[in-house]
């Protein structure tokens, strides 16, 4: 774990799932108490947990790619950063099940990863860096 | 902090037998799978009725549902077409139910003796 010019911190991982708890306690390290009202600390860890779940199983199963994790805060927002060198994909345009009407005659159980996502965090964007790499952003309001 | 997933399995025999999986620990995309196989071992074993014992659970994520959602269907497809059955969620749990809407969809009890006296 390293702190940025700017005050941010970040963490740097393997994309492998032994790793998914480095990246939790990284996040919940970072969020202070009064940070956000109510379940929000937890409903954010959630998120950031789903994000880098989805990198680890889907973009870069193999294991090689590396994934950065940044947390800043403002008076604002919280806001996580994820950086990855996994093939290009943007998670936004991915339809998710919208209204999810029967959710155990499902034939295939996965999938909801995203819809938590979306509905945990208050902003959720994607760009391509500079330098190549996936870069995914949750945002969560602090009021 | 993050904590490894341990699954202890009990029997309750009542008047009908009950297969308990008692679950501690973070249930994420690494460790779902261990519950998928505990849930298969006892299905192999003749098992019909699986009941989840969730207070242990420190962190749960859509993975853990994945899980949950495959054991329900295993479940629902044997020849007793029993259901899964959820005793005491923590709050890491509920979280996710609750956001997704599965706790309108799973038979979830505050306690286990309220899920056991269900059967």
């Amino acid at each position: 774990m390293s702190r940025g010019a700017c005050g941010a911190w970040r963490l740097k991982v393997k994309s492998q799932l032994d790793n998914l708890g480095r990246v939790r306690d990284f996040v919940s390290g970072q969020v202070l108490p009064d940070d956000l009202p109510g379940d929000g600390a937890g409903e954010f860890l959630l998120a950031v947990d789903e994000a880098v779940s989805n990198v680890m199983m889907h973009g870069a199963p193999s294991g090689d790619a590396d994934i950065e994790v940044q947390f800043t805060r403002d008076p604002a927002a919280l806001s996580v950063f994820i950086r990855d060198d996994a093939p290009l994909y943007d998670p936004t345009k991915v339809e998710g099940p919208g209204v999810i009407d029967s959710p155990l005659e499902r034939s295939e159980p996965g999938g909801f990863g995203l819809v938590l996502i979306r509905r945990l965090v208050d902003e959720l964007s994607y760009r391509v860096t500079e330098d190549g790499r996936n870069e995914l952003v949750l945002v969560k309001k602090r009021a | 902090m993050s904590n490894p997933l341990r699954i202890a399995v009990s029997e309750e025999r009542g008047d009908v037998p009950v297969t308990i999986l008692h679950l501690t620990g973070d249930l994420d995309s690494k460790t779902y799978t261990d519950l998928e196989s505990k849930a298969d071992e006892a299905l192999t074993k003749g098992s019909s009725r699986i009941l989840l014992d969730l207070k242990g659970v420190t962190f749960m994520g859509s993975a853990g549902l994945r899980a949950m959602h495959s054991i329900s269907k295993k479940l629902k497809s044997g020849s007793g077409g029993a259901t899964l059955k959820l005793a005491s969620p923590s709050d890491a749990v509920s979280r996710v139910l609750k956001t997704l809407g599965f706790d309108q969809v799973f038979d979830v009890y505050g306690t286990l003796d309220e899920a056991l006296k269900s059967y």
